[in-house]
């Protein structure tokens, strides 16, 4: 068999790809059934304890549009992200190569793990108190709040991707003697990463989270704060709005983003499970 | 061939010599003449050619109630007492009762005909004993089957029978018994993913292996199956209820989004653009609008439930009674799948009939009301007319092998 | 070692073949004493295939060409040459190995090993877990590409008939400690080697006293 034109294959893997995106965004009707199935029953709550206690899905959805549209919500949508993204950012820096480190090291991970399940066991609320203690109502606070709560998360995964990896896949790096650099991006990243993206992926979600928490106590911006003060105003319907933005965006970026990103990156396991 | 001594001659015999030799074939003649001369009358009250009827209820009832009771259920009864046979290996039910069937259903239909003059009575006994027959003749080779797979056709045709029922009731008490056609629409969109599933995960497969070579076969999944059910089920109950309409909005919209979520199934490549398979495909893609239109109705508080159901009813299940019409006709009568062009050419005209009559109701179509409704129903007048003209010998002729029964063909397309 | 020589090493379990075979190919060092290894390109085949799976197959048999810097196409051309002589269609080439068979794996590995033109190819079990029709297309691949490459073959296995069948030489070892006791040279060229000569001499060559010693079976 000779190998197909090249532009024609490079065409159909073009083709092949734009299905399969397309096949992906499909399945998700799916979770719109779902989430709809949720705003009704939302929407029978709300029916029965009454607009002042809980509004209506529509009624936040307008308020949120509202909010969007005369340019309210945006600024402190961009705040939140800044400060939970910068946060996120130095988690994955940090933990990632720390927690590659640590799994080279036998000692180093035994002399890990105690300190893990210690930051892991500290609640979120104490780092805060502690950052508003050292960095004051700023920036500093929830960005150190969402760093040290994800930090573990991140480090942990980092950690047992190293620890795992095959030692007949190190042999066989030597035997054709590959270069530090190719061992590292065809070796031992592809492996790592597979442990690597699951816990980026949960510390996305939990930054988001913890961002939030942290606004609502320390800062005077940022939906965390605006949350605080609808929730002053009792303006339920705001509140809503404001609790639909956050976990609309969080859904956009785990399932536009981060789910399509981590299913290319891990198409071999895709394969793999496809058979088994 | 073996030499018969030639049958008694018999009233109608020479027109119609092989219409009871199946179950489907007096039954799909039924549906098609009922769709084209139900909705002659119809269009002839609509343009002013006839006198509104003083059946009870109103002239829309009976509009609904033909369409559903008449012209789908005399579909589901062809297709039930057929396909039953085929899932199970169960004997097809004797010709004696075959014919009997038919002439209640036919009974009903005239009941209500009638019924300005003799009351309601004569034809819900009609239509109530035609429902409970053909449960009787569909349930003991559902129920004595392995693991009882096919116990869905039961429970939607029991829920379909309740509704009838509760219709009845109402009516005869004299109050509004529109909510139960409503429901029983959400039944026999139930009854359409119940069957479509079977028939469509034999008509993919059987294309893909035509085109030789595919690597994934198509497969119906059930949870994506139940989900869709589920919501339509859950969305038609809140409807009856009378629940908010916010609610019955969101649960609108999500039957839609499961509806389209069960075109996840179907794409399976270039199989999909084979008529066959793309007609069954059209039948969701008129469900999921259909739901969409009401769900989003409902929120923004727009009058479009009747758009959109008309696109469920004259879209969804004129096209599923139409494909399964097409095919099961053609396979069990010994004539295989119909290459011809007319094939998808009435389909065409059922879409565009349901496009029209669903934009007739919408704001953007509501300048030109009447018209649309007259060219809608002048499109399906012409798709079933096609079907009747070309599907003839299918029903009512002997079978082009000269064998008797429902065989499938041995040799298709 | 003669180069182009095929030598088979031959032994009971923890006799220290595999120990042997590492040290040549440079992945243990010797706690005393040298290795003298006057080949310049060893590469080894290992008991499981060991592609890496998150690799294509064509790109898993370049991997080696790749680890010397050749570019993509040169590479991929190469790879691709190789492995349809293998007996890999562009299809397969375009699977990830999870989507392969145990053969068409095994093929994949061999050709990975070949890609880098060695001069010395070790060999540890490669055959073992494949049937024997596989086995014996794979013998026939091997031999076809030792021709033509007049590359060196060190090759440990359990397996006689397949000593006799692939090698020149056949060294006997035994454990604790690991020495060779024996050496046997095969006179008859390995193309010539039917299948009725491979019983024949195996039957033979299991009843000689040191292979029957080496082993730890009761003299005949």
């Amino acid at each position: 068999m000779r190998p197909a034109h090249p532009t024609r294959r490079s065409f159909r893997v073009a083709v092949e790809r734009l299905g399969a995106a397309g096949g992906y965004l499909w399945s998700g009707w799916g979770s719109v059934a779902s989430i709809c199935l949720f705003l009704a029953a939302w929407d029978v709550a709300a029916g029965h304890l009454g607009e002042l206690i809980l509004p209506r899905p529509q009624d936040a959805l307008v308020r949120l549009q509202g909010l969007l549209t005369e340019g309210q919500a945006w600024p402190e949508i961009a705040i939140t992200a800044r400060r939970a993204l910068a946060g996120f950012a130095l988690s994955v820096g940090i933990g990632s190569l720390l927690g590659l480190l640590a799994g080279l090291s036998v000692t180093a991970s035994m002399t890990a793990r105690p300190l893990v399940t210690l930051l892991v066991g500290m609640p979120p609320i104490a780092w805060l108190i502690l950052a508003l203690l050292w960095f004051g109502a700023g920036d500093g606070t929830p960005v150190f709040t969402v760093f040290i709560a994800c930090f573990p998360i991140i480090f942990v995964g980092a950690m047992q991707g190293t620890r795992t990896l095959d030692g007949q896949l190190r042999e066989l790096a030597r035997m054709f003697r590959l270069p530090p650099w190719m061992r590292l991006t065809d070796v031992i990243l592809p492996h790592v990463v597979s442990y690597l993206f699951p816990a980026w992926i949960s510390a996305l979600g939990m930054s988001w989270k913890i961002v939030v928490m942290a606004e609502l106590l320390s800062t005077e911006d940022g939906i965390g704060a605006a949350l605080a003060v609808s929730r002053s105003h009792l303006d339920t319907a705001a509140s809503m709005a404001w609790i639909v933005a956050l976990v609309s965006s969080l859904l956009a970026i785990e399932y536009l983003l981060l789910e399509p990103l981590k299913r290319h990156v891990e198409s071999w396991r895709e394969f793999a499970s496809s058979r088994s | 061939m073996l030499n018969h001594p030639p049958p008694p001659p018999r009233l109608g015999h020479s027109l119609l010599p092989a219409l009871w030799i199946c179950p489907f074939r007096p039954f799909f003649l039924a549906t098609a003449l009922s769709a084209l001369v139900g909705m002659a009358l119809w269009l002839a009250v609509l343009a002013g050619w006839l006198p509104a009827p003083d059946t009870p209820g109103g002239p829309v009832l009976l509009h609904a109630h033909e369409m559903i009771f008449g012209f789908a259920a005399a579909s589901i009864a062809g297709f039930l007492l057929t396909a039953v046979v085929e899932f199970t290996g169960c004997p097809p039910i004797g010709r004696p009762a075959l014919r009997l069937l038919a002439l209640i259903w036919l009974a009903g239909r005239l009941g209500w005909a009638c019924s300005g003059v003799v009351g309601l009575i004569p034809a819900a006994t009609a239509d109530l004993g035609f429902m409970g027959l053909l449960l009787f003749h569909i349930t003991g080779p559902l129920w004595r089957s392995p693991q009882r797979r096919h116990l869905s056709f039961f429970h939607s045709l029991l829920a379909l029978g309740i509704c009838h029922a509760g219709f009845y009731t109402t009516q005869l008490r004299g109050q509004d018994a529109l909510p139960w056609l409503h429901l029983a629409t959400g039944m026999l969109m139930i009854l359409i993913v119940v069957a479509l599933s079977r028939i469509s995960m034999r008509l993919v497969n059987d294309v893909l292996e035509a085109q030789g070579g595919m690597s994934t076969p198509y497969l119906a999944r059930p949870p994506r199956r139940n989900l869709a059910i589920f919501a339509i089920g859950l969305f038609s109950v809140s409807e009856f209820a009378r629940t908010s309409g916010s609610t019955t909005g969101w649960l609108a919209l999500a039957a839609a989004a499961a509806v389209l979520n069960l075109l996840n199934d179907w794409h399976v490549g270039r199989a999909l653009f084979q008529r066959w398979v793309f007609i069954a495909y059209l039948v969701y893609w008129c469900m999921g609008l259909g739901y969409a239109l009401i769900g989003v109705g409902l929120l923004g508080g727009q009058p479009w439930g009747s758009a959109g159901r008309h696109l469920l009813l004259a879209g969804a299940l004129g096209l599923a009674s139409y494909i399964v019409m097409v095919v099961a006709g053609r396979m069990h009568s010994g004539w295989g799948l119909d290459p011809r062009p007319w094939v998808p050419a009435a389909a065409l005209l059922i879409l565009l009939a349901a496009l029209a009559r669903s934009l007739a109701g919408l704001p953007a179509g509501s300048a030109h009301h009447p018209r649309l409704i007259l060219i809608a129903g002048s499109l399906w007048l012409l798709a079933w007319g096609l079907y009747l003209a070309r599907s003839f010998p299918v029903l009512a002729l002997p079978r082009p092998d000269g064998r008797q029964g429902c065989d499938d063909a041995v040799t298709k397309r | 070692m003669r180069s182009g020589e095929a030598v088979a090493l031959v032994g009971p379990s923890g006799c220290g073949k595999s120990t042997l075979l590492n040290l040549a190919a440079g992945l243990l060092d010797p706690w005393e004493g040298t290795v003298r290894n006057g080949f310049v390109r060893p590469t080894m085949m290992f008991q499981q295939p060991r592609l890496l799976p998150w690799k294509r197959t064509l790109d898993n048999i370049a991997l080696g060409l790749k680890a010397r810097g050749e570019s993509v196409p040169r590479r991929h051309a190469a790879a691709r040459q190789l492995a349809h002589a293998m007996g890999l269609s562009d299809e397969d080439l375009d699977k990830y190995p999870s989507a392969l068979s145990g053969g068409m794996q095994s093929r994949a590995a061999l050709a990975r090993a070949f890609a880098v033109e060695p001069d010395l190819l070790l060999l540890d079990e490669a055959f073992s877990a494949l049937d024997i029709g596989l086995k014996s297309e794979l013998y026939g691949l091997l031999a076809h590409q030792r021709r033509a490459r007049g590359c060196a073959v060190l090759m440990i296995t359990h397996d006689l008939m397949e000593a006799l069948r692939l090698a020149d030489r056949i060294l006997v070892m035994t454990g604790s400690p690991g020495h060779i006791v024996a050496s046997h040279v095969i006179e008859e060229p390995t193309a010539g080697r039917s299948e009725d000569w491979v019983f024949a001499h195996t039957a033979r060559f299991i009843r000689e006293s040191g292979i029957r010693a080496a082993f730890g079976l009761p003299p005949c």
